[in-house]
């Protein structure tokens, strides 16, 4: 080796060494900024120098596997950041969709139940006047109640949908400052300056921008590349592509791309996903077997009604006012008498007949066109309200424990070998099978528990 | 690990120790297990349908005990008519007798005529505003002192109602006739007139439902007329049809002794359990003016008594035991329907206990249990939090504060 | 089978118990050893949920062998205290089993793909003697 050689080996060395020391100072000042990457001092081998005898020196460097596998870290609590929020997002509705089906003293599977405990009552004393009083009472009780579930719901949807407008215009913005960064980091990078700070900018921009939608990331020389979940560019270099919300024909903002396409239906991720999903599929779900319950219940006692004479002998008239569509029928239903001669107990047209009273008994138990009772309808609304909302506080916990063990796999110390990592997420894969089988055990386990004590259990 | 990335995993720690503290606390105040559907959906639905079950079983007991204290009331009721007919069989017995001569007779007649009255006061039993014994007509005395003639309010002299006026169709006219004890009931058919009235009720009388000789005319002042010309057969007339106006006795027509019945004979049914419902009661014409017709007999005995030979008040005072009879036979379905009750009563409250100890076991919770739970859940609670507060820089626990 | 007497099934009733609230436990310390990185804490953990599961199993069957010919529902064959606290601790026990499932789910998934990029790693490796540090064109589907 000649002399220059050798020098030449020692000045990079040393300049090595001081550029080690710099970005340790950088790593204590930033240890608590949020999104700091830590930046390895990557002191690699140099290229082996081949003069045609001998190799000077060469081994395997972990560096590259190292960045690209902090890069999949960032991306993987990318995705994780996605699901918390947009989870989070249907969580936080649902969890004031909740107390509307929980069992109060104004709930509409008590409120039906007292309208038919004041039919039965009336029953024993048709004449009374502060029976038939207490029976439109009950019924208007019913009514509003329907009403109060139905605006509840709606209104959500008139706050998830202003909801949407301000992602999108956060997106917007958010979209503007990364594409902007871009030009920067390659300039830097092109002249090899260190573009360590301007890159941890970006990637905690990437990071809130995943919190609000899900993105496409790709990295290229001049820097990364954005698109949306279904393939429309939003990042491209130092451009940038805005998304528009259009007040839809029902009422509600639609998300369009930058050519007008309308991508509503396509965003599932995110704050603005999550938020898409509850306004236009969870709570129209909901909404809609509300109204069937409500359209269902009130025509039959309507019908029931129209086949009994009223206290005067006149023929009975309709108990609810129902629209004719099914849509908005709960929060439309109101009592249609208020006149307590008029309901219809009489079977026969004497004033003193009960007879009527046990046809409109027998609703309760008798399956609505649906297929189920009222009482069932209504137990079917709850059950599915305590599904959604317990599954969305189960995962939301759940990508919440995720996302911490991501951040702190980014955060360790990294030293190890590829293939000693490699073994380690092989045995990782292995505990987890096993714990998933203990998972359905415990499942399993369940009816068990539960039962324990009595007969059934045997 | 660097000790400054504990941090997330604290505050992760304090939220879940944290909220597990909240679920106990809420668990104690409420003493339920079960607070939200989220919280168990399949136990939230099962507890609407529980509630519900709850919600009729109350409704039934509240059903049981209205219709037992009106049925003992009732019971009660002819519990004092049968003593009533007891002591008027006895003194038209002693009427019988050879021995009486008319003074007596008038005397006892007298005496039954107070027991008639007090026999139709406890036939008129209301319990709080119900007349027990009208059938489904209970919002008036079901028994009337009965007249001889009953007069319309419509028609004038001048402007009279005529033979040809029609009548509202579907419009009902009841006469009730207190010697038969039965009932003639009209319902008026499109393109019915008055004449078809007056029709109906002769072949009435002549069939025997009315008593013979009963007509419905127009009389002298254009009204419609209906009476049995006679003067110790009575009636009692009602109508709903507005080309009539309301039925009136004629004033002075009335007739001493004599008692129609103006309720129905419909029953009510009343549900008391999920399948099974049970009659109010026993209607008035059943139970006093069909058969002997208790009422009538009375009326008859009395009639003997003041006019009669000696046979016909022994067939009179025959009669009245024969109504004692037939009262004590038709008062059996209403004993039974009244130890059903009591039955149902029983089989009531065991099933308000097996729901609620359903509902409690599907979201109930010990409240010694809750308070243990949340002893613990606080214990833990203080452990997490001193383990932060070691390991936490200065600024955290400042915001902890 | 002579049936068993109130007092042991209720004697084994809270050895149940007292294995629910374990497994609770253990649920709980799995999900805190995820989300900490710790592998070796999380295998241990899921090799005592396991035990404890089998212990459960055999306890159950041990209560329902010794039960008499059916009883009315309403008439409970042990102590209903120490039942309603199985029936609370089982509810819970269902709600954390929800959640760590889920968190097996998202976590089985990173350390899926973390595995991929090992193995095809690896294999870039032997290929190539290239050391300087070098961008690849990473594209992920989020």
């Amino acid at each position: 080796m000649s002399l220059s050689t050798s020098l030449t080996i020692a000045v990079r060395s040393l300049s090595a060494a001081t550029g080690a020391l710099q970005i340790a100072n950088n790593n204590i000042a930033n240890a608590n900024t949020p999104g700091y990457v830590r930046q390895l001092a990557t002191l690699q081998e140099a290229e082996p120098f081949n003069d045609g005898t001998m190799s000077a020196g060469n081994g395997v460097v972990l560096t590259g596997y190292q960045s690209a596998r902090d890069e999949l870290l960032q991306t993987l609590i990318q995705q994780q950041t996605q699901a918390q929020s947009g989870t989070n997002a249907q969580l936080s509705s649902l969890q004031q969709i909740e107390p509307l089906f929980t069992t109060s003293t104004q709930d509409i599977g008590t409120q039906m139940s007292a309208l038919f405990s004041s039919i039965s009552s009336l029953s024993t004393n048709p004449a009374s006047s502060p029976a038939r009083q207490a029976v439109l009472v009950a019924g208007n009780n019913l009514a509003t109640a329907f009403n109060r579930a139905s605006n509840s719901l709606t209104s959500l949807q008139v706050g998830l949908n202003s909801q949407v407008t301000q992602d999108v215009s956060l997106i917007n913005t958010l979209t503007e400052q990364i594409a902007a960064l871009n030009p920067q980091i390659a300039q830097l990078k092109a002249s090899g300056q260190d573009s360590g700070t301007l890159q941890n900018q970006q990637d905690q921009l990437v990071l809130t921008l995943s919190a609000l939608t899900g993105v496409g990331v790709t990295k290229a020389d001049n820097g990364i590349t954005l698109t949306t979940g279904s393939g429309t560019p939003l990042v491209v270099g130092s451009q940038s592509f805005s998304l528009q919300t259009k007040l839809g024909s029902d009422g509600m903002q639609h998300v369009l791309d930058q050519n007008g396409t309308d991508i509503t239906t396509t965003l599932s991720s995110g704050d603005l996903g999550g938020t898409v999903q509850m306004r236009d599929q969870t709570i129209p779900g909901l909404l809609s077997q509300l109204d069937t319950l409500a359209s269902q219940f009130g025509t039959a006692f309507n019908a029931v009604q129209t086949t009994g004479f009223d206290q005067k002998g006149a023929a009975g008239q309709n108990f609810f006012i129902m629209q004719a569509a099914i849509a908005g029928s709960a929060a439309s239903i109101r009592m249609a008498i208020a006149d307590p001669t008029l309901i219809a107990a009489s079977s026969d047209g004497s004033a003193g007949s009960n007879g009527n009273l046990a046809n409109l008994s027998a609703i309760q138990a008798k399956p609505l066109p649906s297929g189920n009772t009222p009482g069932d309808s209504y137990a079917n609304l709850v059950f599915n309200v305590g599904s959604l909302t317990a599954n969305a506080t189960a995962t939301s916990g759940a990508v919440a424990a995720s996302l911490l063990q991501l951040k702190n796999q980014l955060n360790s110390v990294s030293g190890v070998s590829i293939d000693e990592e490699s073994t380690n997420l092989i045995t990782y894969q292995q505990a987890y099978e096993a714990a998933a089988r203990v998972v359905s055990t415990i499942q399993s386990l369940y009816q068990v528990t539960m039962s324990m004590g009595t007969a059934a259990a045997a | 690990m660097r000790v400054t990335n504990m941090i997330p995993d604290m505050q992760y720690a304090m939220q879940q120790s944290q909220q597990a503290v909240a679920a106990a606390l809420k668990q104690l105040s409420t003493g339920l297990r079960v607070n939200k559907p989220s919280d168990d959906p399949a136990a939230s639905a099962q507890m609407v349908t529980s509630l519900a079950n709850s919600a009729n079983v109350d409704q039934y007991t509240s059903n049981v005990n209205s219709l037992l204290s009106q049925m003992q009331a009732a019971d009660s009721g002819i519990s004092s008519i049968v003593t009533s007919l007891s002591s008027a069989a006895t003194i038209g017995v002693s009427g019988a007798n050879g021995t009486t001569n008319s003074a007596d007779r008038q005397a006892m007649a007298a005496q039954v005529s107070s027991v008639l009255a007090s026999v139709v006061a406890q036939a008129n039993t209301s319990h709080q505003g119900v007349y027990v014994f009208g059938g489904t007509a209970t919002t008036s005395p079901p028994f009337v002192q009965a007249s001889t003639t009953y007069n319309s309010t419509q028609g004038t002299v001048l402007i009279p109602l005529t033979a040809t006026q029609p009548l509202t169709a579907g419009s009902v006219t009841t006469v009730s006739d207190a010697t038969t004890g039965k009932t003639f009931t009209f319902t008026v058919l499109p393109g019915q007139t008055i004449s078809a009235l007056s029709t109906a009720i002769a072949g009435a009388a002549a069939s025997g439902i009315l008593s013979a000789g009963t007509t419905a005319t127009i009389n002298v002042n254009g009204q419609l007329s209906i009476g049995t010309n006679s003067g110790t057969a009575g009636i009692a007339v009602s109508t709903n049809d507005p080309v009539l106006g309301p039925m009136n006795a004629a004033s002075g027509t009335q007739v001493a002794n004599a008692y129609a019945y103006v309720g129905n004979s419909a029953v009510n049914q009343v549900q008391v359990g999920d399948s099974f419902s049970v009659p109010v009661g026993v209607p008035g014409d059943l139970m006093f003016t069909s058969g002997p017709n208790v009422i009538g007999s009375l009326t008859n005995l009395i009639a003997a008594l003041q006019t009669g030979t000696s046979a016909q008040i022994g067939a009179a005072s025959n009669a009245v035991s024969s109504g004692l009879n037939y009262v004590s036979q038709q008062r059996i379905p209403l004993d039974n329907t009244i130890s059903q009750l009591n039955s149902q009563d029983t089989f009531l409250s065991q099933e308000t206990l097996t729901l609620t100890s359903q509902q409690s076991t599907l979201v109930g919770v010990n409240i010694a249990n809750a308070a243990t739970n949340l002893s613990q859940a606080e214990l833990e609670n203080n452990a997490t939090m001193a383990a932060a507060a070691k390991v936490l820089p200065q600024t955290l626990l400042d915001y902890l504060k | 089978m002579i049936p068993m007497p109130i007092l042991s099934r209720n004697e084994v009733a809270a050895a149940y118990l007292q294995q629910l609230h374990e497994l609770a436990f253990e649920i709980t310390t799995a999900m805190e050893a995820i989300s900490e990185n710790d592998l070796m804490r999380f295998q241990e953990c899921v090799a005592r949920q396991e035990t404890i599961c089998f212990g459960l199993i055999a306890i159950a069957k041990t209560v329902s062998e010794c039960l008499p010919s059916p009883e009315p529902l309403s008439v409970p064959n042990i102590d209903p205290s120490i039942r309603e606290r199985i029936r609370s601790t089982g509810g819970a026990i269902n709600q954390l089993n929800m959640q760590y499932a889920e968190l097996l789910k998202h976590s089985g998934r990173s350390i899926a793909l973390l595995g991929l990029l090992s193995r095809s790693q690896t294999e870039q490796f032997l290929t190539s003697r290239r050391t300087r540090p070098k961008y690849e064109t990473w594209s992920c589907e989020m």
